[in-house]
């Protein structure tokens, strides 16, 4: 077993070093190796009480959070987790019997009442009677990961499912955020239905190539695309039906993180008075608030702006090149998650769904 | 994890990456601080040096890292191992390698082919690089050259820079030709420091032969990361007067028809850049701020302990300092935690380390403060680096160019001119064997109160180059880059403090593997040795040449440099009693004669204090039996004076522990003790 | 081809007169065919022998000197026939997006050209040289090429030699019709180009027909130059005035792409006035205007920020001011500037931030319109190809490049060594193909590129339009308009 949760503890460290390293790429795969990460941690982990265990992916999840602070989707997992870990210790505390409380009656219920209920109800319990349940604990939690990993991986078709609903034919959609698998797969399952054009923005330095790749595939599905350089967004607005972004995280005022450029395509959307509808996984959700926007976003590589051979302006200007824009809830419309479509203002219910509050801060 | 590790070597054996990193860089240029940390030990931006080099390495999925140490080998090996390196998390098994007896790369790479730790291509880094290229790209180009041309021994990995580029090194520019097809490099020379005046190089044109189009570049960043087959440490076994990486090795491959290898170069727009100067630490911590190296950049927390956060503008900050409401934080600074800072003080392009505090109305501009440094008031810093430990009193200027080293205090009111290095060293260590070709050591000595006020503390650290290097030096800096002032060329590899400690080291080190070495063996030696000499003498040879086969011949018979100095002298000595006893010339001419022209030999047998007694030595005893000995003793020791070979203290040391029977020896140590005496009396 | 370039001046303006007049009435022009049919058939097929056959159409003239209008007349129609065929075989093959198929494409405005032979017989070597500048976008913005065009236009005036039997004011205004037809081939005449020759011709036909040649060309480029004068040069120098009152000192300003108007206005807000500010540079792709501003900025010791479209939302919250420069003014009180200027000016106009715009008179136009796409200029869709390129590649022009094509199509083997050195300059690495998704686009029939050159931004989001009359809200532009034309009139 000691062996056993060193190696885990040896799995954690790596985990920690490629993250800051940034060697994973995209925020689902970094949701999936979270998960594998947070299950193989479960399944060494030693726990007498089930806030130990709790207290223990706490301290992983921050870990983690600090390593790489930008890329929430680890962050969200570990949250996720968290709160099947909660519930499950709930029910338990409630005996088997007992119903659930209702979601809308957890709703109104007060935090300190929650809080007290997790509080003093284990102390209560006997010490053998804990042990006899963590076993328990443990096979639950495992199953929870397992259908969290089935969930996140199965995201694209809870979406795509939607797709049909929010295309008409002869359609002109926008989608400044072309790194994105989510809006490649929706727009290819609504081909299947419906002809459209897409228009395509580079998302130049940072996804240029990305974005070309894309506009292949769409085109090899035989649906007209476009490709446009960032700058054209105004000018085209006034032909385009829809714009269709996708997510790099969801917040729980409705707001989200996504590539850089799109806040101003977003922003193009709106006085153009043209829709926009995001699509996101669950697991992009994020129970925080946005309070320090400038926090939020990355800043990559200054070289992908200025070729670092050009002397004079590495020297003498100040660059930067941030790689994400943070989107305000009004600038968005609905949001297509694979648990259906909601209006910003109704985020923040699926976050009290999905998350406790008492986790919101890992720290 | 072990199995799974075990599994994956089976699987590609072939396949497992080994790094060599050379921890020493073989120069002075960071003096005097690399007097008390190795260079690749120095923080850039907060994070020792050799840290970047080691995230590279581990993105490149490096399987096996190994360590060439010299100088400070010690601290390098403490380092390492308490280092997340070492721990089982590690991406890659690292080994320090003590190769204490090199004086420069070709040295190190020499041993490096003694032990046969390498099995297939490996990647040469030097310890002091920063880079964010993507190796695996590398990797492929080297590869898919390989398949096509057998004789491909190396890859340069070259980032694309221009001429005058503040990251490029200006200390040791250099020019390269390329086949313009396929990057093959078929020329490499290196530019003498600018200084103004034009500078030519001739090229063969045989070595243009079959090449439809070629680029000369002189824009380019050599960063020192090379991916090379094993042939090229048994290269450098091969031709023992190898000594650097590039003006050598590159050069020698490419200008020789007998060995029929290539080199190429890639060129790659990703960041890549070397520490090698105060110039080039200084663009590189910009570069690092800006974030031209990305994702290396001080909010990746390379270190465990670290909390680093980008708060836009460039400006990052770690957890726990405390910044008065009315100071000012500029563009691309960077402060480590527990560091104050004081009212109205205004901070631009620097980095401050932990725990420093830095007082009111104090202007920082372009600096670099390392941990627990105290700045008082009023205090204005202007391209200045300043060391651990350091105090800096109230209304200071600390000028463009100046250092101050670990532990110096600056009292109130002081001006540190433009360039000068200030070393607290002696304070402490007053070891006599800091420097011993310095001959200013002297002045060293006593504290520079000029520059650190009466209560300071610190030493004038001049470099042995200043004089000569004045001139050389200073259109380099007058050039935009303030800090290039300090990028002294140092051409020597030999006479650096490092050394000296080395080589204490060594002997301790050697005497071992000395006694298991068979008698014969040194007897050959000598034989063969005096015979070169000889042979140097009554052809008239010149001495490089004499050098180099002394040289071959020590490596190939693997004796240490008191065989060689035994037996140059002795060749020498014969060489004067011969011109006595024929009658041709009186004892004093002949030792002139001789000594004068041939004692550079030493030059590059006798490198410490240690070594200096060691020679008078062997003179001592062989002089001792010779007719007109104690005469010709104290002529070459005289001549050995003159030339710089052996130092004052020397003479005296050894005149105090060996039975020294000689009247004019006695003189001239009496003559020369006095001589102290005067030019003491005469400083104060 | 062969012809003496010195024989042009004199002979080929006759011709010109002739065409033009076809252009003024068809009737005529079909009048004048049928009469000349029979002729015009038999030299075309004389002219394609003799093209065949490589004789210089030299001897042709002196042989039939009394009929030279006709013949080259003829023989320009004749082997324009032949170059548009050759083109529309092209136009065929490319590729339109659906959407904006109205546009004019690079390729199309090339069809428009000339034959070989009449571009060295008819147009100016310093229209010729200009043509290619601006084909190869190294004379970019509206001033500049205005500017450049008026200087060359001075050469060509006082190099022109009214050719026997017509008057310079008929003639000279037909002769600079075909070196202005020649420079469209590169790229649309812009507003001010537009209202800089309408000034022009004006100016020439005013000129009394008893002035001698060589006064009435004297006169013409004093008048260019006083033009060049007043409404360029003084102009910006009113409002650069003007403008910096709007920039404070510790300010930040924002500014899109690169306008000689505001570069100057920096530039003498830093050296002359003293002032310190920030100065934030926006670009974009594909040519990196931006790049070549903030360089001369840096160079004179300004604070540059320099960052590209897709960042505008981290910067725009610190700038005090946004400077736009103008392509156009249209009478609508709409600004014609370069794509994302409107983009720029929206985010400036929701941050609450002042949106200026800095322009002459002399480009206010009297169009209307209401998107960017009813009319618009396209630019080099091989622009945007290469996703790794951060410099704007110089590219030489489409007939050398069609030229090198046909080249590589017949020598494989040349094509690999010529096409790196025409394409990447030898600067750029050249990328393997997999790594240029985008190489075979034009053989996939649902994939296309847009590239514009031009976006329009609505009044409401400029604050002022600062010009040398005075700062005025958008919706004075046609007032001004009408005070100038009644000033030129």
């Amino acid at each position: 077993m000691s062996s056993q949760s060193k190696d885990v503890s040896v799995q954690v460290d790596t985990f920690v070093e490629n993250l800051k390293r940034r060697q994973f790429s995209g925020s689902y795969r970094v949701a999936l190796e979270t998960c594998q990460l947070l299950m193989r941690v479960v399944s060494a982990a030693r726990w007498n009480h089930p806030d130990q265990l709790i207290s223990q992916i706490r301290q992983l999840g921050k870990r983690l959070e600090n390593a790489q602070p930008r890329e929430f989707s680890c962050g969200n997992v570990v949250r996720r987790v968290l709160a099947q870990i909660r519930d499950e210790v709930e029910t338990g505390d409630n005996d088997a019997g007992q119903t659930m409380i209702s979601s809308m009656f957890s709703l109104l219920s007060t935090d300190e009442k929650k809080d007290e209920q997790v509080a003093s109800q284990p102390m209560q319990q006997s010490n053998s009677r804990v042990q006899a349940k963590s076993h328990d604990l443990r096979s639950t939690t495992i199953q929870g990961i397992k259908d969290l990993i089935d969930e996140i991986s199965s995201i694209d078709e809870g979406i795509e499912a939607m797709s049909v609903d929010l295309i008409h034919d002869n359609e002109v959609l926008l989608t400044p955020t072309p790194d994105s698998q989510t809006v490649l797969k929706f727009l290819l399952k609504a081909r299947q239905k419906r002809k459209f054009s897409v228009l395509v923005t580079e998302c130049f330095p940072n996804r240029t190539k990305e974005a070309q790749q894309f506009a292949k595939e769409l085109a090899d599905a035989k649906i007209e695309t476009i490709i446009i350089p960032d700058s054209h967004v105004f000018a085209v607005m006034s032909r385009v039906g829809k714009v269709i972004v996708g997510a790099r995280s969801v917040f729980a005022n409705g707001g989200t993180v996504s590539s850089a450029g799109v806040a101003a395509v977003c922003e193009c959307a709106k006085e153009h008075k043209t829709p926009v509808f995001s699509v996101a996984g669950l697991y992009k959700l994020s129970p925080t608030y946005p309070f320090d926007v400038e926090n939020l976003i990355e800043v990559g590589n200054s070289g992908k702006v200025v070729k670092f051979s050009d002397s004079n302006l590495v020297q003498h200007a100040h660059i930067t090149n941030p790689l994400f824009d943070y989107i305000p809830p009004e600038h968005i419309d609905i949001y297509i998650t694979n648990i259906g479509g909601f209006a910003p203002s109704f985020i923040y219910r699926i976050v009290l769904d999905n998350y406790k509050t008492e986790d919101v801060d890992l720290e | 994890m072990p199995p799974k590790q075990k599994k994956q070597k089976e699987l590609v054996q072939d396949e497992r990456l080994q790094a060599i990193v050379l921890t020493d860089s073989f120069e002075t240029r960071f003096m005097p601080l690399t007097s008390v940390k190795p260079r690749c030990l120095l923080p850039l931006a907060n994070v020792p040096l050799i840290e970047y080099t080691l995230e590279f390495l581990a993105k490149a999925n490096v399987n096996e890292v190994y360590f060439m140490c010299c100088s400070h080998a010690d601290q390098i090996q403490e380092y390492i191992e308490q280092s997340k390196w070492s721990t089982s998390g590690s991406p890659f098994k690292v080994q320090t390698i003590m190769t204490l007896e090199s004086r420069s790369v070709g040295d190190a790479m020499r041993d490096l082919d003694n032990r046969g730790l390498i099995t297939g291509d490996f990647l040469l880094v030097s310890g002091d690089m920063v880079t964010n290229i993507q190796f695996d790209k590398v990797m492929e180009a080297h590869k898919a050259r390989r398949a096509v041309d057998k004789d491909h021994i190396a890859t340069m990995v070259l980032t694309q820079a221009s001429a005058l580029h503040r990251t490029r090194s200006h200390a040791e520019p250099a020019a390269f030709i390329l086949d313009k097809k396929n990057d093959r490099c078929l020329y490499y020379q290196d530019i003498p420091a600018a200084d103004g005046k034009k500078s030519s190089i001739s090229i063969d044109p045989e070595i243009l032969e079959g090449v439809d189009e070629f680029v000369v570049r002189n824009d380019l960043i050599d960063c020192h990361v090379d991916i090379c087959s094993p042939h090229v440490p048994a290269i450098f076994q091969e031709n023992f007067d190898y000594q650097y990486l590039r003006k050598d090795f590159v050069k020698g491959i490419l200008s020789s028809d007998i060995l029929k290898k290539t080199i190429y170069a890639y060129i790659t727009d990703s960041y890549a850049a070397r520490v090698e100067s105060w110039q080039t630490y200084d663009a590189i911590s910009q570069d690092i701020l800006a974030r031209w190296a990305y994702p290396v950049c001080p909010d990746s927390n390379f270190l465990e302990n670290q909390s680093y956060s980008y708060e836009g503008k460039h400006v990052y900050k770690e957890k726990d300092v405390i910044l008065a409401q009315s100071c000012k934080i500029g563009a691309c600074t960077a402060i480590g935690s527990n560091t104050v800072i004081g009212n109205l003080t205004t901070i631009e392009s620097s980095v401050i380390g932990r725990n420093c505090k830095i007082g009111n109305n104090i202007v920082i501009k372009n600096s670099y403060i390392w941990d627990n440094s105290v700045i008082g008031d009023n205090t204005v810093l202007d391209h200045a680096i300043v060391a651990s430990n350091c105090t800096v009193g109230k209304n200071v200027l600390l000028d463009k160019g100046s250092v101050l080293g670990f532990n110096v205090t600056v009292t109130d009111s002081q001006v540190v001119p433009r360039d000068i290095r200030i070393s607290g060293k002696f304070v402490e260590a007053g070891e006599p064997n800091f420097d011993e070709s310095d001959s200013n050591l002297e002045e060293d000595h006593t504290v520079a109160y000029d520059y650190v006020g009466e209560n300071g503390i610190g030493y004038l650290y001049e470099s042995e180059y200043s004089d000569t290097d004045d001139e050389a030096s200073k259109p380099v800096n007058s050039l935009m880059y303030q800090m290039g002032a300090l990028a002294l060329s140092d051409e020597s590899i030999a006479s650096t403090s490092q050394n000296a400690v080395k080589h204490k080291k060594k002997r301790t080190f050697s005497t071992n593997s000395v006694a298991t070495a068979t008698d014969h063996e040194d007897e050959d030696f000598e034989k063969e040795a005096i015979a070169t000499v000889v042979r140097a003498l009554e052809n008239n040879h010149d001495l490089d040449t004499a050098l180099l086969e002394l040289n071959t011949l020590r490596m190939s018979m693997n004796v240490t440099y008191h065989e060689v100095r035994h037996a140059t002298l002795f060749a020498l000595l014969g060489r004067v009693t011969h011109f006595i006893e024929t009658g041709t010339l009186n004892a004093k001419e002949a030792t002139d004669k001789v000594f004068k022209q041939w004692s550079a030999l030493f030059k590059r047998q006798v490198f410490d204090e240690e070594e200096e007694v060691d020679l008078l030595e062997i003179a001592n005893k062989l002089t001792r039996s010779r007719e007109k000995g104690k005469q010709i003793l104290l002529y070459v020791i005289s001549i050995f004076y003159d030339m710089e070979i052996v130092s004052e203290e020397s003479i005296l040391k050894w005149y105090n522990s060996s039975d020294v029977d000689n009247e004019y020896v006695a003189k001239f140590v009496q003559w020369l003790e006095e001589a102290e005496e005067d030019s003491e009396e005469e400083s104060d | 081809m062969s012809e003496a370039p010195v024989e042009t001046p004199t002979e080929k303006p006759v011709e010109k007169t002739n065409a033009s007049q076809a252009e003024e009435g068809e009737k005529k022009l079909t009048n004048k065919e049928l009469k000349e049919l029979k002729k015009r058939q038999k030299l075309e097929k004389r002219a394609a022998r003799k093209e065949s056959s490589g004789i210089p159409n030299q001897a042709d003239e002196k042989a039939a000197k009394g009929k030279q209008k006709s013949q080259q007349q003829q023989q320009q129609q004749a082997s324009h026939g032949v170059i548009s065929r050759g083109l529309k075989q092209e136009v065929n093959t490319l590729k339109k997006v659906s959407l904006f198929s109205h546009l004019e494409s690079k390729e199309q405005r090339n069809e428009l050209s000339l034959s070989q032979s009449q571009v060295t017989n008819i147009i100016h070597p310093a229209v010729l040289s200009l043509t290619l500048k601006y084909s190869g976008y190294s004379i970019v913005g509206s001033i500049p090429r205005c500017k450049s065009m008026l200087r060359a236009f001075e050469r060509v005036i006082s190099e022109y030699q009214t050719p026997e039997g017509t008057t310079l004011t008929r003639n000279l205004t037909n002769y600079l019709g075909y070196q202005i037809d020649y420079l469209k081939t590169a790229r649309p005449l812009s507003v001010a180009m537009g209202n800089a020759i309408r000034w022009l011709k004006q100016e020439i036909s005013l000129i009394s027909i008893d002035t001698s040649d060589s006064d009435a060309k004297a006169q013409l480029v004093e008048k260019i130059d006083t033009f060049i004068k007043e409404k360029i040069d003084i102009s910006d120098k009113v409002i650069i005035q003007a403008a910096s009152a709007h920039i404070q000192n510790g300010s930040t300003i924002l500014t899109f792409g690169q306008s000689n108007v505001l570069k100057q206005l920096f530039i003498y807000n830093h050296e002359e006035l003293g002032k310190s500010f920030n100065v934030i540079v926006v670009d974009s792709r594909p040519l990196f205007e931006g790049k070549q501003l903030a360089e001369e900025l840096c160079t004179k010791g300004l604070k540059v920020q320099y960052v590209l479209i897709n960042s505008l939302s981290s910067v725009i919250q610190d700038v005090d001011t946004v400077f736009l420069g103008a392509h156009a003014m249209l009478s609508n009180g709409f600004l014609y500037s370069r794509v994302g200027a409107a983009l720029i000016a929206m985010k400036a106009k929701n941050a609450n931030i002042p949106v200026l715009v800095c322009c002459e008179s002399i480009k206010f136009s009297d169009r209307v319109q209401l998107d960017s796409v009813t009319l618009n200029e396209m630019g080099d869709t091989e622009d945007l190809i290469n996703w790794n390129q951060l410099n704007h590649v110089k590219k030489s022009s489409v007939a050398l490049r069609k030229f090198i094509e046909t080249h590589e199509e017949k020598d494989q083997q040349q094509q690999q060594q010529q096409k790196p050195k025409v394409k990447s300059g030898g600067a750029e690495p050249t990328l393997a193909k997999n790594e240029m998704p985008l190489k075979d686009w034009k053989t996939n029939p649902y994939l296309n590129i847009l590239n514009i050159m031009y976006d329009l931004t609505p009044p409401e989001y400029i604050q002022k339009i600062i010009t040398e009359v005075g700062a005025l809200p958008p919706s004075s532009v046609p007032v001004i308009l009408r005070e100038y034309k009644a000033s030129t009139v």
